[in-house]
């Protein structure tokens, strides 16, 4: 990337690798200290990371809670007419 | 208790209707949600939820005992979605390098960052950017971000190993943050 550095002993391109994990919490422990010591030092990837978060948080945000009771009612009116089935199993 | 879904799975596989509607109420929602992001037609993706739960109440006995059954409705309604769109394989979104897709979507450039913040607090603005990214990269939001698949649920969805599946979630994401940023989703 134009302009990356190498901060805390990692460069830019790294942190945008490890911002997945960061976001999950699953980083290991030595990655995490030089992500943090990067942040701490890089305003670039601060802000990046920080707009990274806020993305997956709008997108996790976005499902659309209404149902479509109608579509259900036809779903169940067909499921009614199938062929019972028989038990496999005791 | 709310019975799990494993065992509402077995009870369909010896004939129980009650734990079918059951699991209706439970993922007829979010199947329709999934497979209208992949079609992007309602009247398609009620179909395909229709062949799902078909599928479940004929073939709930030949899952694998130990096998999840939710990443199992979600592969078969994606299947089914394609099957109606007469698709083989979802449009794939163009390879990029991490490093170029970061810049792409706003790293070092804070206007486009800001307009990507504004975009984020409007619901229907995130829904558009999400329908206008490739299938590949919408599936995958759609599954982990939306539907809160976890992400080894997600890759028996879509069939792809796990460090396959966060390669692409991660780049799907950044696409995202693209189109919505006004990075562009064919930007170079």
């Amino acid at each position: 990337m134009q302009g990356e550095r190498i901060v805390g002993g990692i460069a830019c391109s790294a942190v945008l690798a490890l911002l997945p994990e960061v976001v999950a919490g699953t980083v290991g422990a030595n990655d995490r200290a030089k992500v943090e010591l990067h942040l701490a030092g890089c305003s670039v990837c601060e802000r990046f990371g920080g707009a990274y978060g806020a993305t997956v948080r709008a997108l996790r945000a976005s499902a659309n809670g209404e149902e479509d009771g109608a579509a259900k009612e036809r779903l169940l009116a067909r499921l009614a007419k199938l062929p019972a089935r028989s038990a496999t199993r005791e | 208790m709310t019975a799990t879904d494993q065992h509402l799975a077995e009870r369909v596989a010896a004939g129980d209707d009650a734990a079918l509607r059951l699991l209706v109420d439970r993922y007829h929602a979010p199947l329709s949600r999934y497979a209208t992001s992949l079609c992007g037609d309602a009247a398609a993706a009620e179909d395909a939820v229709q062949e799902t739960f078909v599928a479940l109440w004929q073939h709930a006995g030949d899952r694998r005992e130990d096998g999840l059954l939710r990443p199992w409705l979600f592969a078969i309604a994606r299947n089914a979605t394609r099957r109606l769109f007469r698709r083989e394989r979802p449009e794939s979104a163009e390879p990029e390098l991490v490093d170029g897709l970061g810049a792409r979507a706003g790293w070092g450039n804070d206007t486009q960052l800001s307009s990507l913040e504004r975009g984020l607090e409007d619901r229907e603005e995130v829904r558009a950017a999400l329908a206008g990214l490739a299938e590949a990269d919408r599936e995958i939001l759609a599954l982990v971000e939306v539907e809160g698949l976890s992400l080894e649920e997600a890759a028996i969805a879509l069939v792809v190993s796990l460090p396959a599946l966060k390669s692409r979630l991660h780049r799907a994401r950044l696409r995202f943050m693209a189109a919505i940023g006004g990075g562009g989703p064919d930007a170079g």
